[in-house]
């Protein structure tokens, strides 16, 4: 063992200490951190040590930092929000078990020891969603979630088999190592990357089965934040660092993109018809996790890594934040939108598309000066941009004044310079072995930008065009949720019901029915 | 309930019932200005025990606190055998027993679980293999989901803004269910769906085609619906919003466009039609269940009749609630003053300070009062009598700042110019498009992956967007506007006039505080609640601004000695703002102010001092030893604290009104638990003045009171829930607790709850009235919404004239209240 392995192992069992402890106290996470920084420190002038339990690579590193973030806003806010309850130990024992866990996958090189603390998050998980156990909404989600997460326990269990089998070592770094000398594909590495792209698209509240992600908004709002912003990730982080494995086999990757780039635009679509902002935070959690997978399967890891590391940080914000919806409300009442004019759609769209182009061709020149590796954009993510760009710069007039094209282009044109510097800045922590990003209007690249073209599409139908019949009908769907849940529902209650069982004269009641069947 | 021979060819007696229940439901508020309402004010025409057994049965609400509490408050000696002995023999329920005491102790502790009418669903319910999902929750989802599109105001879903054909609740329910394929998915109902196509198309004839296919006899049909409605009670409640407004027009539609004259009715009807179809479906396609169902449920509403004259449980809980209003009655008949107080040395009047009736007001009035013998102050109204609402100078936003039963007649805007509004316009603009762009569905990737981290300071530390209503009213300059012109001098000087005249004045202090009040909290959906009641759950800063405004205006006071108004030339009246989470008073005026006896700042922070360890010692003795500054320090930090569920106690255990000089109750410690009102009858001699007081904020009183005792013993029906699980619905209706259910009315389990024990005792508010007894009858007689509080057991009215017994009105006839 050596010394980065040592404050590792440290962080994580100051935090299982906490959760043994059941406190409600702040210190083990701030040495934990401290814990955690010393040994990212000490990663830097350590070779690392590939057949090590644990490992730092720069990607662990930077979702290490964000999720002790996300931990410390986490933890303030439930001091004062759950000081009241009658069970918080309890809370605080899982959180902070839950905690430990979650550090542990991230810090884990052998594919054993991140799977099982992989199921350990979920576990401890589970006992905070069903905190208030008399809400039966609570533990029908729990229990949703109780069983995806077992089967997305199970693909992964039995992808890393098939890795270890191949491979002859559990150790990942090792894997990763031995597959860049010898790429070459067998039936049972195909078989561990499909389960890991499935294992992905579960974790990660994909279509159709998003339903517990939507309805654990029965947690305490604390939980919601930390499960939205931290631990529906972990889909993201097992597929960024086992990428390019399982992006070499083409079914994964389409896998990955069908129903991961369907979810980001139904979900998106769906989460302007919800009517309550913890729910509306969750559908949108679900599209922002598709969009990031996209992203991977795209191999536009930079950008999957900012959207990663942003979504997580945005997403606890406005989960604990969500108490100022009212506020919210009453600021867009100050000023309501007035509806753009086509000659104002189509300067925006202009200008956007003029920004974007700037900002990619100058990201395209100074990353082949700094990478020296050509960092040539696929269209779909770029006609992303253009369409938020565009939407920004036409919307801009209230009711009582107009905005200014001015101003708001200095607006969209900060947003392209952070866009493209993020992606600069995240390029060092993409691993130097893997594969560059899909080309230019290649076939995945066609097919997410017609994706794109749909969302952009239906959006402006339901936006600009409300009363059309096509509309209505539309809005009708999206807004039953496209009637996927139902069924997820229905199968849970089958197998785990959530409330007590009928009294006696319903069992009699039974039996008499299976009597006159017979 | 199934009767054999039930007779529906009088559909005018069904029609009256339907209406009947339908008018039952009170309404509630939107969360931006969530002022406390009474849930049961609909049903004052009833007594208020009947109330409380009628509901118990046919909605399993409570009307009273648990029996743990009372037997809690036996044995901690808060309810003595006296007590229960008067209550006893006040409600006729001594039943001819010598010592009630222990009869009454006995038949609480044996009070079981009280059945209660099911409707149909749930009566299926209870038969259903636990591995469905359950009828009545899933209804009750669906209801409410389908509610909150179709009421949500910003962004109307569903196609309901169809300028072709506008749709009512009703219609447009059937038109969404009736393509809903989740529903027969999620209930196993597979042929649940065609069903909906066998509902009329009206409401109307929806009531009639269900009361008529479930066989509902004539006399069951209103408890039927009332059932029904308090199944979906809190939609209910918005929908009775929506219809308040027809006839208090605020000026603001914002919440109660397209509001249609039967919607309740509507939503009746939606309710109504689910259970049509349980009962169908399970006929069609579960015999045996519909067998065993019906049998149970005909059952109930058989029983029903015998079971409502089955009153002793009930009476047991009337007979403790009552006791614990006599025993909180007698102590506060000791601490009143028996002789009449005159200062002893008179020293001169520096100061006086208009406060609302608020309770929290009572403490610091106190306080401030102990700062110096030159300090008065005064109840009012916390919106000074001036009925306005507040309009931002050009936006489309309206806010009503009167209280709920009042229509505002003035509104307000600030005074700014050009330049100043054209910066105001572009800077809300600007904040509001950002936060549209941010939530529109293909921008909101773009914007994480942009400007996702700019998140990351807030989150630590915890900023969150503030009212930026409230930010942009901290004005000096008004525009007073009645229809579309400027009030002139002349308007001007008679609302001063009217409202000096209600404040009953005797002379004016060179310095008149005029002290509104408001709460500070961040990320608090209910914030409003703790904000001023009678400023329509907003803070009282742009009424006492716009108040002091009007009376210093050089030719208004020039007017108000020709009406008999004579305010000394110095006399100067200040606008303030009463932080009821930090006590602090903060002048809203920058003016100079000399030869003051004492220096202000001092006055302030002494009666603050005071004030905050008063409050700390009453809700949490274990900081009540804390040092001043710490004490400071922490409820400072809890208006700040984005995590913080309760940051102050706000009207909680409330439980009198006292309308009477301040010179009465001057010197008596009256806990933060009353309502004062400032009243002279000398000044009153047309009885104006008392009407108005027991027409208007007696009301008002009330329904803060009864928002209160609802929220403790019906947290279910009347509270909100955990705070930690509170989710906004449609952006400020209302929220929900978690991820749907019901719309939730009523405060937060935080509100009233300190995590061991209720805070808020639920007793009928006391009003005690310094007013001759003719005056009080007379005014009584006038009004039947007063006769029917009283006579109805809604409230205790009592006459207190000083070195008299207490005197109580009921039925029209008095008497002493508590016999020595």
């Amino acid at each position: 063992m050596i010394a980065n392995e040592i404050f590792l192992w440290l962080s994580v069992a100051l935090l299982a200490l906490a959760a043994w402890q059941q406190t409600a106290r702040r210190l083990p996470l701030v040495l934990a951190g401290v814990s955690a920084t010393v040994a990212s420190a000490l990663t830097l002038f350590l070779d690392t040590d590939a057949t090590a339990l644990l490992q730092l690579t720069p990607l662990r590193v930077v979702i290490l930092a964000m999720i002790f973030v996300v931990a410390w806003a986490v933890i303030n806010y439930s001091k004062q929000a759950i000081a009241e309850e009658q069970n918080a130990h309890r809370y605080w024992r899982w959180l902070y078990a839950t905690l430990a866990a979650v550090i542990l996958v991230i810090v884990s090189n052998h594919l054993l020891l991140l799977w099982a603390s992989w199921v350990a998050i979920s576990l401890s998980l589970h006992r905070l969603l069903v905190f208030y156990p008399e809400r039966p909404r609570a533990k029908l989600a729990a229990h949703k979630k109780f069983i995806i997460a077992r089967t997305a326990e199970f693909c992964l269990l039995t992808a890393i088999v098939l890795l270890a089998i191949h491979f002859d070592t559990f150790l990942l770094a090792d894997i990763l190592a031995a597959w860049s000398e010898d790429p070459v594909l067998t039936t049972e590495l195909e078989v561990a990357a499909v389960l890991i792209a499935i294992t992905a698209l579960l974790k990660c509240a994909q279509l159709p089965v998003h339903g517990w992600l939507i309805q654990v908004v029965e947690a305490p709002t604390p939980i919601s934040a930390l499960l939205h912003a931290g631990v529906v990730n972990l889909g993201g982080f097992i597929l960024l660092v086992t990428a390019p494995i399982v992006f070499a086999v083409p079914m994964a990757q389409w896998i990955v993109l069908v129903v991961a780039g369907f979810t980001a635009v139904l979900s998106a679509l769906i989460m302007i018809t919800r009517v309550s902002i913890k729910v509306k935070l969750a559908w949108s959690t679900s599209a922002q996790m598709g969009m990031m997978l996209v992203e991977i399967a795209l191999g536009l890891y930079e950008l999957a890594i900012v959207h990663l590391l942003a979504h997580s940080i945005y997403k606890a914000y406005a989960f604990l934040s969500a108490g100022s919806a009212v506020n919210q409300t009453l600021q867009r009442r100050l000023a309501q939108a007035k509806n753009a004019q086509w000659h104002d759609w189509l300067l925006s769209l202009v200008l956007g598309a003029g920004f974007v182009t700037l900002g990619a061709t100058g990201y395209a020149l100074f990353s082949e000066m700094m990478f020296a590796k050509s960092a040539e954009s696929p269209l779909s993510v770029l006609l992303l941009f253009t369409a938020a760009l565009t939407m920004l710069l036409a919307q801009r007039h209230s009711l009582e004044v107009n905005g200014s094209i001015l101003r708001f282009s200095a607006l969209a044109l900060l947003l392209v310079f952070a866009y493209f510097g993020l992606k600069i800045a995240a390029t060092p922590f993409v691993p130097a072995l893997y594969p560059s990003s899909a080309a230019f209007l290649s076939l995945p690249d066609l097919w997410v930008s017609l994706l794109i073209l749909l969302l952009v599409v239906v959006s402006m139908l339901l936006h600009i065009f409300p009363e059309r019949n096509i509309s209505q009908k539309l809005s009708m769907i999206l807004f039953a949720g496209l009637y996927l849940d139902e069924w997820a529902t229905r199968f849970t209650l089958a197998i785990w019901p959530i409330y007590p069982r009928a009294n006696d004269k319903s069992k009699r009641h039974q039996k008499e029915k299976a009597n006159a069947h017979r | 309930m199934l009767t054999d021979n039930a007779e529906h060819k009088d559909g005018e007696v069904e029609l009256a019932a339907i209406s009947n229940a339908c008018r039952r439901i009170a309404p509630t508020w939107p969360l931006d200005q969530s002022i406390a309402v009474n849930p049961w004010w609909e049903f004052r025409d009833q007594g208020y025990g009947e109330t409380a057994q009628h509901l118990q049965h046919i909605a399993a609400v409570d009307g009273f606190a648990a029996p743990e509490f009372y037997l809690d408050a036996y044995s901690r000696g808060e309810i003595s055998d006296w007590a229960i002995a008067r209550a006893a023999e006040r409600l006729q329920a001594a039943s001819g027993n010598t010592d009630p005491a222990p009869f009454f102790l006995q038949s609480l502790k044996n009070q079981g679980k009280r059945d209660h009418l099911a409707l149909f669903s749930g009566q299926v319910d209870k038969f259903r293999d636990n591995h469905y999902m359950r009828w009545q929750e899933e209804i009750v989802h669906q209801i409410s989901q389908f509610c909150a599109a179709h009421f949500q105001s910003l962004r109307p879903m569903l196609g309901k803004s169809s300028a072709r054909e506008k749709k009512s609740l009703y219609a447009h329910w059937l038109e969404v269910s009736r393509v809903d394929y989740g529903l027969s998915i999620v209930l196993s109902a597979p042929k649940l769906r065609p069903l909906f196509r066998e509902l009329p198309d009206s409401a109307d004839a929806l009531i009639q085609f269900v009361v008529a296919e479930l066989n509902l006899s004539p006399d069951d049909v209103e408890d039927f619906a009332l059932a029904c409605l308090y199944d979906v009670h809190g939609w209910a409640s918005w929908v009775a919003y929506r219809q308040w407004q027809t006839h208090t027009a605020t000026g603001d539609d914002y919440y109660s466009a397209d509001v249609e004259s039967a919607e309740m009715r509507e939503l009746l009807a939606i309710r109504m039609a689910w259970e049509w179809l349980v009962f169908t479906y399970v006929k069609r396609y579960d015999n045996g269940l519909c067998a065993l169902a019906s049998e149970a449920w005909r059952k109930q509403w058989r029983q029903r009749k015998g079971k409502e004259n089955d009153t002793e449980t009930v009476r047991a809980e009337e007979v403790w609630g009552l006791a614990l209003e006599l025993e909180y009655q007698k102590r506060l008949e000791q601490k009143l003053p028996k002789v009449a107080t005159e200062k002893q040395e008179p020293t001169k009047t520096w100061m006086q300070a208009v406060f609302c009736i608020d309770v929290r007001s009572e403490v610091i009035r106190r306080a401030l009062e102990q700062q110096h013998d030159g300090i008065e102050t005064k109840g009012f109204a916390g919106f000074f009598g001036v009925p306005l609402a507040y309009q931002p100078k050009g936006s489309a936003l309206v806010r009503s700042q009167t209280p709920g039963l009042l229509s505002p007649a003035l509104r307000v805007e600030e005074w700014l110019t050009q330049q100043e509004l054209h910066a105001r316009l572009t800077r809300l603009n600007n904040k509001a498009r950002l936060q549209t762009w941010s939530s529109a569905a293909p921008a909101a990737f773009s914007m994480v992956e942009s400007m996702g981290l700019i998140y990351g300071p807030k989150l630590l530390k915890g900023e969150v967007l503030s009212n930026s209503v409230n930010d942009l009213s901290h004005v000096q300059n008004w525009q007073i506007i009645a229809e579309s012109d400027e009030l002139d001098v002349q308007a001007l000087t008679d609302v001063a006039e009217a409202v000096l005249q209600a404040m009953s004045f005797k002379n004016f202090a060179p310095l008149v505080l005029l002290v509104g009040h408001g709460s500070e909290s961040r990320n608090n959906l209910q914030a409003s609640a703790l904000d001023c009641g009678a400023c329509c759950g907003q803070t009282g800063e742009v009424n006492s601004r716009v108040l002091a405004q009007i009376l210093n205006h050089p030719k208004v006071r020039a007017e108000l000695p020709k009406r008999g108004i004579d305010i000394p030339e110095e006399t100067r009246f200040v606008p303030a703002l009463h932080n009821t989470t930090t006590d602090d008073i903060r002048l809203l005026d920058t003016l100079k102010l000399q030869d003051l006896p004492m220096p202000l700042e001092d006055v302030l922070a002494g009666a603050r001092s005071i004030a905050q360890r008063e409050r700390l010692t009453r809700f949490e003795p274990a900081k009540a030893a804390l040092p001043q500054k710490e004490q400071d320090g922490l409820l400072r930090k809890r208006g700040r604290d984005w995590s913080q569920q309760r940051p102050e106690w706000g009207l909680v255990n409330n439980a009198a009104f006292i309308i009477a000089p301040r010179s009465w109750t001057r010197h008596v410690n009256l806990e933060g638990r009353s309502f004062l009102h400032d009243y002279c009858e000398a000044k009153d001699p047309d009885k104006k003045v008392l009407t108005l007081l027991m027409t208007a904020p007696m009301i008002v009183t009330h329904w803060i009171n009864m928002q209160y005792n609802m929220s403790v013993c019906e947290p279910l029906k009347f509270g909100s829930g955990n705070k930690v699980l509170h989710n906004a619905v449609g952006g400020s209706i209302g929220v929900f607790e978690g991820n749907g259910g019901d719309l939730r009315i009523g405060l937060a389990r935080q509100s009233v709850f300190d995590g061991e024990k209720w805070l808020h005792t639920p007793q009928r508010l006391t009003v005690v009235i310094a007013a001759e007894q003719d005056s009080i009858a007379d005014v009584v007689a006038e009004h039947k919404v007063l006769q029917q509080l009283i006579d109805n057991d809604w409230l205790h009215i009592l006459q207190w004239q000083i070195g008299q017994p207490l005197m109580r009105f009921y039925k029209g006839e008095w008497q002493q209240n508590i016999e020595n």
